[in-house]
């Protein structure tokens, strides 16, 4: 069975037994009121019958979100976010409402679809079409559920984890990204409405890679989620979030808050394919995206390794950060950053070494085509503590056309004498040269583009779990389409 | 002292209040400086600089008499002998001219910034405003409400200096705003030495400003060595507009001052303009020095460079902010940038930010910066073929340096670099 046939039927299995998993359970049709209060905050908990440290929680991060302003440092620009003009909690949109048939779907969209390989049903699941109950194959998750279980892993949404598992969630939530630390994070914080709960005990390698993908595609997921994933020592589990498909969501602003814990020799690989909406060509429409991502690494010799391939959304403000507590830990952070037309990318990494012998290694690509904009903003410090610390940072930025942007902002601060830091940046187009050859031997323009930029990003893209990889390399080439010839 | 008596008391000291288009500039600055005040650290481009502690000195500015300017008055004062043995030579003590330049070449200009104001100022009028890239910030916002001196310079087209011209600030207290501006026609060439002499331990506050204005073909070189006292602060605002083909060269070396910044803005403006921007600060004990550059790429077919370096020991700390902007459309363009910094001691720090922004698509832009100890495998081949560990390490700190004063085109000022490098080195 190949890989996507495999997803749909995974996809399909899920959605077949929404009520039996909870994260769409009888608010169905129930939206609250528009506008952000302490009410709404109160009306999310109650919906989600939170036990009452977590109201308190959101109310503190509520009161502390009204006295903070909203940062304007990244060279990002969008109208101003009307935060009373929006709905804070909306069930999930009824299969009902969906498209009923390929047909009604936009024909760019199912374009997309064709392009990427995506067979006929799982194409059907991403547009939100209804999906046929012949591909109900319950048994898939079954097993995977109980595979997971057999280790002892948990792995559920996060609304069902507050109430599972509180003395777990109340120890780690906010313990890496406090509910104060920005004004996204504030907010979510405070509204919070879904997300994933992970916990890999002692020792086990988590037996399969886990995936939001399937658990998006069937709720239309929430605007502001909240994923918690603890890595207990000795563990290992490979997290993959997002999906190479064009995804349709009705929600402009998305506010998301990802935390990641590691014990010792614990490892998380945590991937990431953002392709929301970007808006037309014209910069209509399109998604913000202000994601605060962070890891601990807490105990001596743990891991972690952020790889991302962001090619969607309008506005992208996200920064997966690494704090290198343990000794000997590791840091990693490889991304791939491409924006078309009015796109606009603000995104790059944290590293705060703090252990000794910690290290980590950045390799950020950038690619700006169209009038688009992408900025590469990272920080890498050693305190005075990391003796020994080691980071080596590569970022390339690649200009396609005459309109676009692309900007280095990286921070390097250096407050131990045995620790080394190397930095490296680069900015350059695609060279004629390159594109004749490639179209001597018969490419075309597009093929030969798509080519030299899967060149341009190979470094970071073969950091991706395998079949994402594949998956990858096509979204590259579809994003950047219309910007040559 | 503040802001609020500028007019009763500050002002008085000002040379020339009787022109008015000069006496509305400086109150206007002084108006500006009082609503802005300081940045603070939440300033992005003081983010690792803090200004609190020249504070107390920002408004010590002494007297200014009208034969200040005198040639034969002031010779006298001058006690410190020159860096370069073959120069022509300009003293400033405390923020004013004590000894004027002599047997300058034709076609060649060189006066103390009042001494123009008061026999010429029509050589001023293009340039009454200065440059707006560094108009509106604070300090030398404050500079252009109280200074009172500086140095101008002036050449014809076509004009080349051969001897250079080496001018010496020394201060000992109170606070010095020197305003200089160097003006070259088509095709003139000169090289400029800037040298910031402390002569007291007391923590005197210069807060100076340069202007360059290259014309076309223009080669200007200009090199400031900054050794102020130990308890001083000094700022230092360099802008440049380089028109087509004009050349500029500058080397920053950082010796001195307990807080140092050295902001440069340069605006490359001319097809085939090109700037070469280099410098060394070598700190110990608690010195902080803040290198900010500026590199604007105004139109296609410019090129530039950046090459800074230095070594931490102590508590020192060392920032670099360097930033390439390619303005949309100007294309062509290759601009270079890079910072190292060695850390001798466990308590130095480094920070460094270099930035691109980049809005056009030929371009060929690139940035590197590394932070580290010295080299262990280099310093044990040395120690290996009997070097001692002192004097090997002496080895590689000049090794690290030596590549960054190649950039210096003119041999008897690279000489003497290389000479303060190595005292410092020894010390």
């Amino acid at each position: 069975m190949s890989y996507t046939t495999e997803t749909a039927d995974q996809v399909s299995s899920i959605a077949g037994e929404k009520y039996k998993y909870g994260f769409v359970t009888d608010i169905e049709t129930e939206l609250a009121p528009m506008g952000l209060n302490e009410d709404i905050i109160r009306f999310i908990s109650a919906k989600k019958d939170e036990p009452d440290w977590m109201l308190q929680w959101r109310l503190r991060a509520y009161e502390r979100w009204l006295t903070m302003e909203e940062p304007e440092w990244a060279k990002v620009e969008y109208p101003e976010i009307d935060f009373q003009d929006a709905y804070y909690y909306a069930a999930p949109k009824s299969q009902k409402d969906g498209p009923q048939s390929l047909d009604e779907v936009d024909p760019e969209l199912l374009r997309t679809y064709e392009k990427l390989g995506i067979p006929l049903h799982e194409q059907q699941m991403l547009a939100g079409v209804a999906v046929d109950a012949v591909f109900d194959s319950v048994s898939v998750a079954t097993t995977f559920r109980k595979e997971l279980a057999k280790a002892g892993v948990i792995f559920c949404p996060i609304s069902e984890a507050v109430k599972d598992y509180p003395e777990l969630v109340q120890k780690y939530l906010g313990s890496v990204v406090p509910y104060s630390d920005n004004f996204y994070a504030t907010l979510n914080s405070a509204v919070f409405t879904d997300g994933s709960f992970v916990y890999i005990p002692k020792g086990v390698r988590c037996p399969m890679e886990l995936s939001t993908y399937f658990r998006i595609n069937q709720a239309n997921t929430g605007q502001f989620e909240r994923t918690l994933i603890i890595a207990d020592e000795g563990s290992y589990v490979s997290y993959l979030e997002g999906c190479t498909a064009p995804q349709r969501d009705e929600n402009q602003l998305h506010a998301a808050v990802v935390e990641l814990v590691l014990m010792d020799d614990a490892e998380i690989k945590y991937s990431t394919v953002q392709n929301w909406y970007p808006g037309d060509a014209d910069g209509k429409g399109g998604i913000y995206n202000f994601v605060t991502k962070r890891a601990a690494c807490r105990g001596r010799n743990s891991k972690v390794s952020w790889t991302q391939v962001e090619t969607g959304s309008a506005v992208t403000w996200k920064y997966p950060s690494c704090i290198l507590q343990g000794d000997n830990s590791v840091g990693e952070f490889y991304s791939v950053a491409i924006t078309n037309n009015l796109q606009q990318a603000d995104t790059g990494t944290k590293m705060i070494h703090i252990g000794e012998n910690t290290s980590s290694t950045i390799i950020a690509k950038g690619i700006s085509a169209g009038r688009s904009q992408s900025t590469y903003r990272g920080l890498v410090r050693m305190q005075p503590g990391a003796k020994g610390g080691r980071n080596y940072t590569q970022c390339d930025s690649l200009l396609i056309g005459d309109k676009c942007g692309a900007h280095t902002v990286p921070y390097i601060e250096n407050r131990n004498r045995t620790a080394q830091i190397e930095h490296e940046a680069t900015t350059a187009k695609i060279s004629e040269d390159q594109l004749f050859y490639c179209s001597q031997r018969g490419l075309t323009d597009e093929e030969a583009l798509s080519m030299i930029v899967n060149g341009f990003c190979k470094q970071v893209l073969q950091e991706l779990p395998m079949e994402f990889a594949v998956e990858a390399q096509k979204l590259v080439g579809i994003s950047l389409e219309g910007s040559v010839g | 002292m503040t802001l609020e008596n500028y007019q009763a008391q500050l002002a008085q000291n000002l040379p020339q209040t009787d022109l008015p288009w000069l006496a509305d500039l400086r109150q206007g600055a002084a108006d500006r400086f009082a609503s802005i005040g300081l940045p603070d650290r939440k300033v992005e481009a003081w983010r690792y600089t803090n200004l609190k502690p020249i504070q107390a000195r920002l408004f010590e500015v002494g007297p200014f008499e009208a034969d200040t300017f005198q040639a034969d008055r002031v010779r006298a004062g001058d006690t410190t002998p020159a860096l370069l043995s073959d120069s022509h030579r300009m003293v400033f003590s405390d923020g004013l001219l004590i000894a004027g330049a002599q047997d300058l070449p034709d076609g060649v200009s060189l006066k103390g910034m009042a001494q123009v104001l008061a026999e010429d100022p029509e050589i001023l009028t293009d340039h009454k405003q200065g440059i707006g890239a560094i108009r509106d910030l604070p300090l030398p916002t404050l500079n252009r409400a109280l200074s009172r001196d500086g140095y101008v310079l002036v050449l014809e087209p076509g004009v080349i200096v051969a001897q250079a011209i080496e001018i010496l600030f020394q201060s000992s207290t109170g606070a010095a705003y020197p305003r200089n501006l160097i003006l070259a026609g088509a095709g003139a060439q000169v090289s400029v030495v800037e040298h910031y002499l402390g002569t007291s331990e007391d923590d005197y506050l210069v807060n100076g400003v340069t202007e360059v204005h290259a014309a076309t073909g223009a080669h200007i070189k200009r090199y400031k060595i900054q050794r102020d006292g130990p308890g001083a602060s000094h700022i230092a605002t360099l802008a440049g507009q380089l028109e087509a083909d004009a050349r500029f060269e500058n080397f920053d070396l950082n010796l001195g001052a307990k807080l140092a910044r050295s902001e440069i803005h340069m605006a490359l403006q001319g097809h085939g303009a090109d700037a070469s921007l280099n410098g060394v600060y070598l700190l110990r004990d608690k010195q902080h020095c803040d290198n900010a550059i500026l590199m604007d790429h105004v139109v296609g077919a410019t090129n530039s460079h950046q090459d800074y370096r230095g070594i931490l020991d102590d508590k020192a700390h060392g920032v670099f902010q360097g930033k390439i902007t390619v303005q949309p459309d100007a294309q062509g363009i290759e601009g270079h940038q890079l910072n190292k910094t060695l850390l001798l001691s466990d308590t130095a720090e480094i920070d460094s930010k270099p930035e691109l922004e980049i809005r056009a698509d030929d371009v060929k832009c690139s940035h590197g910066a590394t932070a580290g100890e010295l080299d262990e495998a280099g310093l044990f081949y040395l120690r290996s073929r009997g070097i001692p560990e002192a004097e090997a390490r002496q080895l590689l700190m000049a090794a690290f340096i030596v590549e960054t004063l190649g950039h210096i085109d003119d041999e008897a000022i690279r000489d003497v670099m290389d000479g303060l490098v190595t005292d410092w080195m020894a010390s």
